[in-house]
């Protein structure tokens, strides 16, 4: 007598809810208020509906959880392509501040170097602001870019090696100028009553479409886009 | 969130109805990312303690310290998160009406390539999410609910189409894009994608609201995985709190299949979960551990 007693006991003790499995979402309990309020001699009952609880404080009975329709996997993918896009952005802002800085600083330089041309040389026969700042445009602007664009492929190869991916080619920048930016101020006699077209057409060079910082913002764009379907990283 | 060494997801992050209500009247006043930042810490620390307590508020600050990312305050301007309706529809609708003015004044007086049927058009089709987020907020008092929310996701799904649309001619439109224009419409977006999955998580239609949500995130990875901070007609500095914040929109929206997958492999009623969300009042942000 004393079997069928207790487990008719048990019965009467068990969580209703289980007895509806055909409508299982029904069998969470959202008891979010004080999971530890809850009766532990209830607790001891449904021993056999194991419950599982998380920190917000849902309890959920051991009903086995169905397959997952996705690939977890696939957040590692995210995280990467995330990884890289920050790596595009912070590197374009970076040239672009650079470049900012650099154009400013040349500029100025430009204005001290045009109060300097002999009174003659203002005259006659100036000389052509392609020849004349030529080296200074390579110091002042162009390594220091460059400069700066090195730095942005070394952090993309961290990437890289952080996530122990194969070396490509694709992440490399082109450093050569197909041709020389500075032909287009060729023509522009380097004296003081050109100051302003100078500056204008150096602020193109630089800045402008096309310009050397623009160069280096297409080709972060397609690396980027290159890296992010990158094969090796499947 | 993810084990550091094995790499597997241990638990889902997940902002409750305290986090959407701190936030959403912290950012109520924001009209862009351009102005979050270390500012929306502070903008927290603003709204007083009236009705949260202070350490609620701290709790939401050390939150976005934390996590060293505008992620959470990005929920504020965007209305984003599973679950958007626990911050309320009528905290989503005054919010949605903000973008609704500030989209009227720029079709008014800055935006030049949109032709006046068009703007008619855009006028009309914001007149609708509005009265669609409306009955959205009324649709709780209904004796059948579920079918409210059903034919209000239909409806938004051809919304965010529209809006879809209207972006992308934005940003194929010729020079720089307009950023003021640009966020107010992908705020439209994303409200519409947001109540569509809201709804459907509602409804338990949790499968539905997967094939959904994962449109939406691969939609926002091509909306706006092309922009950069240079994209803009603002200063790039400006501009890459903006990149930041699409970025983290993008990663929220990519990553929302993955936790109603995992309600759905635990048989979690969608219904009873949103409300809980709501009714959370200690903790702004939960984890739900997948193990």
């Amino acid at each position: 007598m004393k079997e069928p007693f207790r487990r008719m006991i048990a019965f009467f003790r068990c969580n209703i809810r289980s007895f509806f499995k055909s409508s299982p979402a029904k069998g969470i309990s959202c008891t979010a208020s004080n999971p530890s309020g809850h009766d532990s001699q209830h607790h001891d009952a449904v021993d056999s509906f194991a419950t599982e609880q998380n920190l917000w404080g849902f309890t959920a009975d051991a009903i086995p959880p169905l397959p997952l329709l996705l690939d977890p996997a696939r957040l590692d993918r995210l995280a990467f392509r995330r990884q890289v896009l920050d790596w595009r952005d912070d590197s374009i802002l970076k040239i672009n501040q650079c470049a900012d800085r650099v154009l400013k600083e040349f500029s100025a330089h430009i204005v001290t170097m045009l109060k300097a041309v002999p009174i003659w040389r203002r005259c006659i026969w100036p000389k052509s602001t392609s020849e004349i700042i030529f080296h200074d445009f390579n110091r002042f602007v162009r390594w220091p870019i460059q400069h700066e664009a090195q730095l942005s492929e070394n952090r993309i190869k961290e990437i890289y090696d952080r996530r122990k991916l194969r070396e490509t080619s694709v992440r490399r920048f082109n450093y050569e100028w197909a041709d020389s930016p500075l032909n287009c101020i060729e023509q522009i006699g380097f004296r003081p009553s050109n100051e302003a077209k100078i500056i204008v057409a150096i602020s193109h060079i630089v800045q402008g479409d096309q310009g050397l910082s623009d160069n280096f913002h297409r080709q972060i764009i397609s690396i980027c886009a290159a890296v992010i379907g990158d094969r090796n990283f499947d | 969130m993810k084990d550091a060494v094995s790499g597997k997801i241990v638990a889902h992050l997940q902002e409750s109805g305290l986090a959407h209500s701190l936030i959403g009247t912290a950012m109520l006043g924001v009209t862009s990312p351009v102005s979050l930042g270390l500012s929306a810490v502070s903008q927290l620390a603003n709204i007083g303690t009236g009705i949260y307590t202070a350490v609620q508020i701290n709790q939401l600050k050390t939150m976005i310290e934390g996590l060293q990312s505008l992620q959470i305050a990005t929920l504020g301007v965007s209305l984003l998160g599973v679950g958007v309706s626990v911050a309320g529809f009528l905290y989503m609708r005054k919010r949605f009406n903000a973008v609704d003015k500030r989209i009227d004044k720029l079709l008014d007086t800055v935006i030049h390539g949109f032709e006046s049927q068009q703007k008619a058009t855009l006028r009309s089709h914001l007149s609708q999410v509005d009265g669609i987020v409306q009955q959205a907020s009324q649709a709780r008092t209904l004796k059948n609910p579920k079918a409210e929310y059903s034919r209000i996701a239909e409806r938004m799904a051809e919304e965010a189409a529209h809006f879809e649309g209207e972006l992308e001619f934005v940003l194929k439109m010729n020079g720089k894009v307009n950023h003021e224009l640009f966020w107010q419409l992908a705020q439209t977006l994303m409200a519409c994608n947001s109540v569509r999955i809201d709804c459907r998580i509602r409804t338990n239609e949790l499968r539905n609201a997967l094939d959904v949500a994962l449109g939406v995130g691969e939609s926002y990875e091509r909306l706006f995985g092309r922009l950069t901070p240079l994209s803009f007609d603002g200063k790039a500095t400006q501009m890459a709190n903006t990149i930041t914040a699409l970025k983290d929109i993008t990663d929220v929206a990519v990553t929302k299949p993955y936790l109603i997958d995992y309600l759905h492999s635990r048989r979690i009623d969608g219904s009873d979960y949103v409300d809980q969300l709501g009714q959370e009042k200690e903790r702004p942000l939960l984890m739900l551990p997948v193990a």
